[in-house]
């Protein structure tokens, strides 16, 4: 032992046998609870595949019955037993081309809240990736390790740039670090964007890592205000990580108020798309130093509702069995009107409509 | 009941787990009974998720992580910033046998949630700095800087009462 004096403290901190009792209570009422498996079976197709693949959405949930617009995305693909196998989403999308990266993306995301990604677009071209991660303390740390995509550049005016060359600082910085005294440096990447170009940068904050209020994002502010050569670079506060805290948390309180602080702040929402193109043809562009995330015309759409879509499919049976209060939960039907489900292997969608309580199909005549 | 628990009874895992959850609990709310509530989540989070693990680590892993997720989102929720009067508080605060005990919990408790959380695992769950490392995502440099100035600040708090 360390330290008996800890030992003795440790050893007194016990919750109350009353505590256990009623867990143990709650348990069995969630057993006696949960729904029967039902099998769905899908759209009839001659071909091989199938899945089970779910959309997660990271919507802002409100405490209220009234809906509110959805601000993130991710996807999950469950196996046979229910089971998260794989999160895609914005991160993995970024790192298509480098499968060791991605897979270590792929793995820290699930294991690891608050992964997130930022990077320099340019319209059409190839795309250069850093990873960041903001916390609740600082913005950036001392200590940090640059990781860069090989393969991966950034054409700007003609030039072709490799942030790691032009910009040593834009690294990798592991959850959790922070220095809360030294504020990154960006002007190397600023310095590159010029007026009229059609590149921005953006200053990519996950929210799970902190408390958004926390973030020093007024001191972000500031600085972006400042310089005006910071005229396209964008402040982006991403709160799709939330969605992998949702895997342990219901969906609830956190939600809400990060939607709300970021309605206060931002002056746009951001939402992914649900393809994994959608990075190529995407541009952002944000006034002078304003903090913007960005509006998707996928959400909310024209008839007022919200959905959410899923894409991926990693099974090849024709059923599956899903657990329906797994499904309840990671498909947040309770606050979705419609759910579609994408079979990649034969191209089609299939399309449930929710009442909160139970979910059936609708043909797509009637999905039109 | 054994769903989800790689052959253990969820009784099993409760009793084996109860004391670093609850310990993890207490160190990063303010009160006994939010200590209570994330310890009941935690677990029937657990018992929701049915998750298979690879092995015992990485279940102690996956509870630790999901404690310090839901006392984030305690400290973060309305309720728990719910105005409570000083007698309601007092009477919700855990207490040791001896005082210092209870000087040193105030100590942690009133340090900047980071460096809490790598002390209380550092020395009330015994776990290495590379454990950690494992758990947090924090790389092993970071955690033994972190612990350094974990344990400064406690030292501060303690004997200057900063």
């Amino acid at each position: 032992m360390k330290n008996t004096f800890f030992k003795s403290m440790k050893e007194q901190m016990q919750p109350d046998e009353s505590a256990i009792l009623s867990l143990r209570s709650m348990i069995c009422e969630t057993k006696k609870t949960s729904k029967a498996k039902k099998i769905i079976s899908w759209v009839p197709s001659a071909a091989c595949a199938f899945m089970a693949a779910l959309c997660i959405l990271n919507a802002a949930v409100p405490q209220s019955t009234e809906k509110l617009p959805i601000i993130g995305n991710a996807f999950a693909s469950l196996n046979r037993r229910g089971e998260i196998t794989r999160i895609e989403g914005k991160t993995p999308a970024f790192l298509a081309g480098n499968t060791e990266k991605k897979e270590k993306v792929e793995n820290a995301a699930i294991d690891c809240p608050g992964l997130s990604i930022d990077c320099a677009f340019a319209n059409g071209l190839d795309l250069s990736f850093e990873m960041l991660f903001c916390d609740e303390e600082g913005i950036f740390p001392d200590e940090v390790e640059y990781i860069t995509l090989s393969g991966a550049f950034v054409e700007f005016d003609g030039e072709i740039l490799n942030p790691v060359a032009e910009a040593p600082r834009l690294c990798e910085i592991s959850p959790g670090v922070y220095s809360g005294s030294s504020l990154f440096d960006i002007s190397p990447i600023a310095a590159k964007l010029k007026s009229g170009s059609n590149m921005s940068a953006i200053l990519h904050f996950d929210a799970l890592m902190g408390s958004y209020d926390e973030m020093p994002y007024e001191r972000v502010r500031e600085l972006t205000h400042s310089e005006s050569y910071y005229e396209k670079l964008a402040v982006e506060v991403d709160i799709s990580s939330l969605l992998i805290e949702h895997f342990n948390i219901p969906l609830g309180e956190v939600t809400l108020e990060y939607a709300a602080a970021t309605d206060d702040r931002c002056d746009m929402v951001y939402s992914a798309s649900e393809s994994v193109d959608w990075v190529k043809s995407y541009n952002i562009y944000s006034d002078a130093g304003e903090p913007t995330l960005i509006t998707s015309s996928h959400f909310p759409s024209s008839d007022g509702k919200y959905y959410f879509r899923s894409v991926y499919t990693d099974r090849s049976d024709n059923e599956a069995e899903i657990d329906e209060d797994l499904l309840s939960k990671q498909m947040m039907y309770k606050y979705m009107d419609k759910i579609s489900v994408y079979n990649e292997a034969t191209g089609e969608t299939v399309t449930y409509i929710t009442d909160g309580d139970e979910y059936t199909e609708i043909t797509e005549e009637e999905r039109e | 009941m054994t769903r989800g628990t790689g052959g253990c009874s969820i009784e099993d895992i409760i009793e084996r787990y109860k004391g670093t959850v609850f310990t993890i609990a207490l160190t990063h709310t303010k009160t006994k009974s939010d200590a209570d509530d994330v310890f009941q989540e935690v677990f029937l989070a657990y018992w929701k998720a049915n998750k298979a693990y690879k092995d015992e680590e990485h279940r102690k892993a996956w509870l630790i992580r999901t404690t310090l997720n839901l006392c984030k989102k305690c400290h973060n929720s309305s309720i728990w910033r719910r105005a409570v009067s000083i007698s309601e508080l007092k009477e919700e605060q855990f207490s040791f046998n001896e005082r210092r005990e209870n000087d040193v919990f105030c100590a942690v408790q009133a340090m900047p949630k980071k460096l809490r959380t790598i002390i209380c695992l550092y020395y009330f769950e015994e776990m290495s700095v590379k454990e950690i490392s494992r758990i947090t995502g924090i790389r092993e440099g970071t955690v033994r800087m972190q612990l350094t100035r974990g344990r400064d600040r406690l030292r501060d708090i303690l004997t200057k009462g900063k």
